[in-house]
């Protein structure tokens, strides 16, 4: 009895050792997410300021969608990590928490800056994003589907429509598109049909207006009718949907280049259709160092060495993604017939539309709650009227901004 | 009278209920065989027409697998150990001696039953975070430990100790102590058995205490891990099947080995009132 | 003489105190990790806490709990939950006992049967989820591939004419919803049953025998010996199944994700939800104890049913 449960305590303290951490030379963790390889090559980076300051950080990767919530509770519970990946939503969430990067890095060299209340600068910008359009090619030649390519005309969502409805009832077709689930995603349309969101911000705005009206009430005529897939709020990832080939269009944005790099199917990325005007919303991702960590000198150090032009490009072109870095060059390699594209989609939309959208996204929580209006766009059980849930959604805005 | 047509409708019946609860399981164990092509084929089959191995080599590879299998190891253990020796002594204090607040604690035992995790998953997250417990192991090894169930699970057993076998160690001299670890113990091994695989059952299959206790990738323990592969890419069937088939092992090991004692066991003590 | 006197001064004492030590580990355990996050919990209901306030937060009086019965996303997730409860307790009741008394029956490989009954109870919920998923996933997996060839059989007989056109299944709100409840039966029937089983094994043959003798049939013998001799587990199980259904959540999770568009979504994932992914702690916190209330009054309403039954 005796020698087993030796045994056992010997075998049990032999496996609590895989659980300890090493103490003794500080190392870093940032938090991360990849929708593609921007994983791997943040780790080439990371590997290289190892070598080169003998500073250890690492890379904890996580889902996208717990992203937030592991975040929030990692704070919370006591345990913020030195650096993370955030979009502007998390900076919005969690501006109490992050460090202000005041005299970090040369903030006069970057564009998509994010500051806290007190005017600081609170991350380092990493990529910025635009929303376009992907499309199945192989797809949409098989059905005789026509879509222009950069430098043609641009399609209006009337022809859109009309072009993409070839594929419907098509055995190998599950709908004819898909969207992402966010409301990000569905925002350019709002601009392309004339509507800026904010007349005079968080006061007057034109959400109820009937062209906003009419541009919700054909996102929830897509969903009724099937031309949009709603497995996208099933299984809440529609890239995963996009790369099993059953549908024409995916609605989504410039990250997905690269990370659709080795698809078994031919796709690439065409210019949205036009409303009034054309237009795209843009976004971007940053690095922020996180206070109460432990390790905050070592967390600003690195990223004023992430701010240097030679080590902040190697990350744009590495992936490739768009630059916010003022002057930089960045070599897209075999995406640049996409980019080109993005690049294109952003020359085209007005100024108007952009810092419309910069002022939406100031406004802290909006995103879970536009989120739910395109939720409840998609939902065939829901019974309010287009004009029901944009009311709402103004009113929700509204009520947060006071 | 028990007619020759009623054994037979009974039997039928019984082994409609049988297939009812075995075929699932086997078609997700069969499934965990077959190769992506024919997981996804449009002529489906039941059992694999050509059985493989690269689910499992893949889902082996990808991940820390093998880790997670061994944090879940090593929590499970552990927690049973811990869980066999509280319990046993909650319980023999609650069979085996006569004193005022016997009843008092009972009913507060009994009332942690209306306060389950799930329901106070917020405050008790606090409480972790509070004791600097939070990512460590031994959140949802010590907490979960302690089960009303398992108290009383011993308690019934023990009540079927003669009372003069510890009158007369008491007195022969022997202190409270030596006669729970000389008597009580060795005397009770059934229900400890009973009690040391609900134990590890219940570590193993956990879920919520880890999904509040735990974040960083590499604590988590195997269902947690598994949960997360269902909502990412859809649900990355491959991986998935394998890695359930994985975590149904040991309780399969488990369940054959003990199968007849163990369900024995579970109705003895089970239900006296 | 003396020594006699002392020992049994000894005996008293240690009848006394020793059980305390014995009931430490765990009473501290149950006070530290269970009875003060409920308490906290109360607490914290009436607060505006959120998963960020790191200093006391502010009283807010019963703010949280008007807040949340406006909120139809909790309405729909209490709704689904009480419906489970509804619908799932007494059919689990009604399927573990049958199983109970169809184990009692000279079956050929009763043990082996028994076995299989049961072994779905060790899988854990997780898992649970996953295969359900799986069986039901998509127009090719088990469920719609059985449903065709169920369909052609009866094609082929004449029967029907029409041409399989594969269930939505888990697309489907009010299927999802259903296959929560067959889940949860599938995998819980078994542990149930046991313990109807080793109720019905205490039921002393005599009475039958007894009732044989007086021409009683078997439905007779069940409705007056069998069942009214099961009255504690029959509590008991009715209980235990009431508080299961009301903490479900890890099988939802990998089953239906709480989908399709919150049909299958029920109050602890709610709480999740509010809590730590939209940070809310004061209102999850007031959702926590709507949730205890409304167990609490219904085991206590099976509890009292039972108990007026006394008489017979």
């Amino acid at each position: 009895m005796k020698k087993v449960l030796l045994f056992l305590v010997t075998a049990l303290f032999a496996l609590s050792l895989i659980g300890c951490d090493n103490g003794g030379e500080k190392e870093l963790t940032m938090m991360w997410w990849s929708d593609g390889t921007e994983g791997f090559v943040m780790q080439t980076l990371l590997n290289r300021y190892e070598e080169e300051t003998g500073v250890k950080i690492t890379l904890v990767s996580t889902p996208y969608n717990e992203y937030e919530q592991r975040l929030a509770t990692m704070i919370s519970g006591g345990k913020a990590p030195h650096l993370a990946r955030v979009t502007e939503g998390h900076l919005n969430n969690f501006q109490d928490q992050i460090l202000d990067l005041d005299k970090v890095f040369d903030s006069t060299q970057f564009k998509n800056l994010f500051f806290n209340a007190a005017g600081k600068v609170i991350a380092l910008p990493m990529d910025i994003t635009a929303n376009g359009l992907f499309i199945n090619k192989d797809l949409l030649d098989k059905y005789d589907v026509n879509y222009p390519e950069l430098g043609d005309p641009v399609w209006t969502w009337a022809e859109f429509e009309t072009e993409m409805n070839k594929l419907r009832d098509k055995e190998d077709v599950t709908a004819p598109g898909i969207f992402d689930h966010q409301a990000h995603r569905f925002m350019p349309l709002f601009y392309q049909n004339g509507v800026t969101l904010w007349d005079t911000p968080y006061t007057t705005s034109n959400l109820t207006s009937t062209k906003a009206v009419a541009t919700l009430q054909k996102l929830m005529d897509w969903y009724d009718n099937g031309f949009l897939s709603n497995q996208t709020y099933v299984a809440k990832n529609s890239a995963g949907e996009f790369r099993k080939g059953t549908y024409g269009f995916h609605m989504s944005g410039n990250w997905n280049v690269s990370a659709y790099q080795n698809l078994p199917f031919s796709w690439t990325v065409v210019p949205m259709p036009k409303g009034e005007t054309r237009a795209t919303i843009l976004g971007g991702k940053s690095m922020a160092a996180f206070a109460n960590s432990g390790a905050e000198k070592e967390a600003k150090a690195f990223i004023t060495w992430l701010a240097k032009g030679v080590n902040h490009d190697q990350f744009t072109n590495g992936v490739p993604y768009l630059t916010p870095r003022l002057g930089a060059q960045v070599n897209y390699g075999p995406f640049a017939e996409q980019y080109n594209v993005f690049l294109d989609e952003i020359a085209n939309t007005s100024n108007e539309h952009i810092t419309d959208w910069l002022d939406q996204v100031m406004i802290p929580g909006m995103y879970p709650i536009i989120n739910l209006l395109v939720e409840n766009a998609a939902n065939p059980d829901q019974t309010k009227t287009a004009l029901q849930l944009l009311q709402e959604l103004e009113a929700q805005l509204k009520d947060i901004m006071d | 009278m028990i007619t020759k047509r009623f054994v037979w409708k009974v039997q039928i019946i019984a082994t409609f209920v049988f297939l009812i609860f075995l075929v699932p399981v086997l078609y997700t164990i069969a499934s965990a065989f077959k190769d992506m092509t024919e997981l996804f084929s449009t002529t489906p089959t039941f059992f694999p027409k050509q059985w493989t191995l690269a689910n499992f080599i893949h889902v082996l590879s990808i991940g820390d697998y093998t880790l997670y299998i061994l944090n879940s190891l090593f929590v499970a253990t552990t927690s049973t150990i811990i869980a066999i020796v509280i319990n046993t002594m909650s319980g023999y204090a609650l069979a085996k001696y006569k004193f005022k607040g016997a009843t008092i604690i009972m009913i507060v035992i009994l009332s942690t039953i209306m306060l389950p995790l799930e329901i106070f998953m917020a405050p008790i997250f606090k409480v972790i975070t509070f004791f600097g417990m939070y990512d460590s192991l031994w959140a949802i090894i010590i907490p979960p430990a302690a089960t009303p169930t398992g108290i009383f699970l011993m308690r019934q057993y023990l009540l079927t100790i003669p009372d003069d076998i510890i009158d007369s160690a008491r007195i022969d001299g022997a202190s409270e102590w030596q006669i729970f670890l000389r008597i009580i113990i060795p005397n009770a091994k059934p229900a400890i058995a009973t009690l040391a695989i609900f134990s590890f059952m219940w570590r193993w299959n956990d879920y919520v205490w880890p999904l509040i206790s735990i974040f960083s990738p590499k604590k988590q323990t195997l269902q947690l891990a598994i949960a997360n592969l269902t909502g990412e890419y859809g649900t990355d069937y491959t991986s998935a099947l394998a890695i359930s088939v994985f975590s149904m092992i040991p309780m399969l090991l488990i369940f054959v080995t003990f199968q007849r004692s163990f369900i024995q066991g579970t109705v003895d003590s089970g239900m006296k009132g | 003489m003396t020594s006699k006197v002392l020992s049994y001064k000894k005996y008293k004492f240690k009848q006394k105190i020793i059980p305390y030590i014995f009931l430490a580990p765990n009473l501290l355990i149950f006070t530290i990790f269970i009875i003060f996050p409920a308490l906290i919990g109360i607490v914290y209901s009436f607060t505006d806490r959120t998963l960020f306030t790191f200093g006391n937060a502010n009283f807010v009086g019963f703010q949280n709990y008007i807040t949340i019965f406006n909120d139809p996303f909790f309405i729909k997730a209490l709704w689904n939950t009480v419906g489970l409860a509804l619908v799932t307790v007494p059919l689990m009741f009604v399927v573990s006992l049958l199983l109970a008394v169809l184990l009692k029956q000279p079956i050929k490989a009763l043990g082996f049967y028994r076995a299989t009954y049961y072994w779905p109870v060790m899988i854990s919920a997780i898992v649970v989820g996953i295969i359900w998923q799986w069986i039901l996933a998509g127009n090719y997996g088990l469920f719609n591939t059985t449903l065709q060839g169920l369909h052609n059989f009866f094609k082929s007989l004449g029967l029907v004419s029409s041409t399989f056109t594969p269930s939505p299944t888990l697309s489907d709100g009010r299927f999802a919803w259903i296959a929560v409840v067959f889940a949860i039966l599938w995998s819980r029937a078994g542990y149930y049953m046991i313990i109807f089983l080793a109720a019905l094994l205490s039921i002393p043959v005599s009475l039958y025998e007894a009732a044989e003798m007086d021409g009683a049939n078997k439905f007779q013998k069940f409705r007056f010996i069998t069942y009214p001799s099961l009255k504690a587990a029959r509590t008991m199980v009715l209980i235990l199944v009431t508080m299961e259904v009301f903490k479900i959540y890890p099988l939802v999770v990998t089953f239906t994700g709480g989908g399709p568009f919150r049909a299958t979504e029920f109050t602890v994932q709610y709480i999740y939800k509010v809590a730590f992914q939209h940070y809310q702690i004061g209102q999850a916190s007031a959702m926590s104890v709507i949730m205890l209330l409304i167990v609490t009054t219904f085991s206590g309403i099976i509890f009292f049913l039972s108990k007026r039954g006394e008489g017979q």
